[in-house]
């Protein structure tokens, strides 16, 4: 099919390990990030087990704003961040501080959905036997949306896959800059269809190793 | 009943959201339920019964008025005791509310596990649980492989998993067919009895309430407006709501009288409870006052334990002796309802 050179594969080996490490590591931050935040969405909402109007708002309004921004913008915008968490602003690691921000608050919002998909009268059930806010959402909420937490863990995933693409623009390599890079504008087509192709495959293994969890797990 | 209730509400208000939007729901329930019994509360739909049963384990915080649990104020405590608290009471519901990822016995575990029990406990008084509701087969079977009897059958299990003085039940058989709503309020009345609990039920149905209730009390619009032992209410029932709940059961098998039957007399339908319901009513009645009494149905229900009978006759003879007759009826505690 096609015929890489040598160093066509050791590039495309190179970008493959970039965006493993990028999305690998973003995707442990966000999900430490993004599942709490979800959880907060959830139980500080009106009538929910600890709800807090002020906070709930608050957070509504930072992940909407926050989602609000195209990425390569919020790249540019969060610099002087990346900057002092990382050293630098260029880089596969630098990249993870944009991705993970801007991942967090979109995985939030999928937990979020599928925790709301909890019965609320299952909740009621659990407060009506004394337990307590915090036995509720580690006992109740996470295992009863096991599979919609499943489904949101691999969609960001595959949304970090697509996005760690744009860490080009402030050199964090990985495969879709090289399709860029080398397919787009050095009109080397052999190395844009092996990335392309790459990318294709992943997501569609990984989409499906989802899909399969989320029935195993699926008890409605 | 006995001296001092288990469960007493004074002047319980609830009112929904604030200003212009909102709503009373409860509007002054005084309640007294004793040790031991099964209390039952109906009404309509919306009228507030399940915001009331709500306000007793507190999942309903009441805008005003008193709750007295077992001698203890329950509007007045702090979360942590108030978690406390609701292990004493065990609560089920219309839609079961199992966790769909745990199987039946780890749904039963739940509430041990919330009480801070230890595995080896937790598995003994679970299989014991599955045992008194009959689902030790079933104990590995998630909630969807369930019917909705057995489900409602591990909600009981999960409810007296702490051993509860209350049970709580909000339309716990709604959901469920007659034959199997008749088996899990036989299971209900069995637990009660050999666990000396208190329930109370709230049903839109009297027939719920006829099966297993001690006394009643019927709701309408927020309020309390009949209440009483349910022989009581169901033969004499004032309000006009009662008397709808309590027509509803008895009608119900007196369609033929739409399909055009032609009556001779009048149409009477008497209603005897107690031990009455074995001697002679309707004999006496034409042999004494010179009737004639043709039977067109006949049916002995029970109220929980009391026979209750109703008879629908067509009467025919002189108006005055049927109205001589109509008072001896009375008389002899036979209510009696001309068609
Ligand atoms: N959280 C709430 N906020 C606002 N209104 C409520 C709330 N909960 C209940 N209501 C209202 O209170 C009224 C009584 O509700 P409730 O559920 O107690 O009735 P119910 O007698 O149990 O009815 P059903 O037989 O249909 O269950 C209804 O009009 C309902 O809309
Ligand atoms: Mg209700």
């Amino acid at each position: 099919m096609f015929f890489l050179s040598a160093n066509q594969l050791s590039m495309l080996k190179v970008a493959s390990l970039e965006t493993l490490y990028m999305v690998a590591v973003t995707t442990l931050l966000t999900c430490l990030l993004g599942i709490p935040l979800g959880i907060l969405l959830v139980v500080t909402r009106p009538g929910h087990i600890l709800e807090k109007k002020w906070l709930y708002r608050i957070l509504g309004f930072v992940v909407n704003a926050t989602r609000s921004v195209p990425f390569p913008i919020f790249i540019v915008f969060v610099i002087p961040l990346t900057r002092f968490i990382v050293g630098t602003s260029i880089g596969s690691t630098a990249v993870i501080v944009p991705l993970t921000l801007a991942a967090f608050v979109f995985m939030a919002r999928l937990v979020e959905t599928a925790l709301l998909e909890v019965s609320p009268g299952v909740i009621e059930a659990a407060e009506a036997m004394g337990a307590s806010a915090a036995r509720i959402v580690w006992r109740v909420l996470l295992p009863e949306a096991r599979p919609g937490l499943i489904m949101a863990v691999t969609i960001t995933i595959v949304t970090l896959i697509s996005y760690s693409a744009m860490a080009g623009a402030i050199g964090g390599g990985g495969l879709g800059d090289l399709a860029i890079r080398y397919g787009y504008q050095r009109y080397q087509k052999d190395i844009m269809w092996a990335t392309v192709i790459l990318l294709v495959v992943t997501v569609q293994l990984l989409q499906n190793i989802g899909d399969a969890l989320t029935r195993k797990y699926s008890r409605r | 009943m006995s001296e001092r209730p288990l469960i007493e509400t004074v002047k319980l208000t609830k009112t929904f959201g604030q200003g212009r939007k909102s709503v009373e729901v409860l509007r002054g329930i005084d309640l007294a339920i004793g040790a031991g019994e099964i209390f039952g509360v109906v009404g309509l739909s919306g009228v507030g019964k399940s915001t009331l049963i709500r306000c007793l384990n507190r999942l309903e915080a009441p805008t005003s008025g008193k709750i007295v649990i077992d001698g203890r104020d329950v509007t007045s405590l702090s979360e942590k005791e108030l978690r406390l608290a609701r292990r004493e009471m065990g609560m089920i519901f219309q839609s079961f509310n199992l966790l769909a990822s745990r199987t039946a016995f780890d749904n039963v575990a739940f509430p041990l596990e919330v009480a801070g029990l230890g595995k080896k406990e937790i598995k003994k008084r679970v299989r014991e649980l599955l045992e008194l509701v009959g689902l030790s087969d079933r104990a590995d079977s998630y909630p969807r492989e369930l019917s909705g009897g057995q489900k409602q059958r591990v909600g009981i299990a999960r409810a007296l998993a702490n051993k509860p003085k209350i049970l709580l039940c909000d339309e716990a058989t709604s959901a469920l067919d007659p034959q199997t709503t008749t088996g899990v309020l036989e299971l209900i009345a069995d637990v009660q009895k050999s666990l000396g609990l208190t329930v109370v039920l709230i049903t839109h149905e009297m027939k719920v309430i006829v099966e297993i209730c001690d006394r009643v009390a019927v709701m309408d619009e927020g309020r309390i407006v009949e209440m009483g032992p349910v022989v009581e209410v169901f033969a004499n029932p004032q309000s006009p709501v009662t008397q709808g709940f309590v027509e509803a059961i008895l009608k119900r098998n007196s369609r033929f009288l739409e399909n055009g039957y032609r009556p001779k007399g009048s149409l009477w339908r008497l209603a005897i409870v107690g031990d009455g319901v074995t001697s002679p009513v309707v004999t006496d009645l034409a042999r004494n006052f010179d009737l004639e009494a043709i039977i067109l149905q006949a049916h002995v229900d029970h109220i929980k334990d009391t026979p209750f009978g109703t008879v629908l006759i067509d009467l025919a003879g002189p108006p005055e002796k049927r109205s001589e007759a109509r008072k001896w009826l009375l008389s002899r505690r036979v209510r009696v309802e001309v068609l």
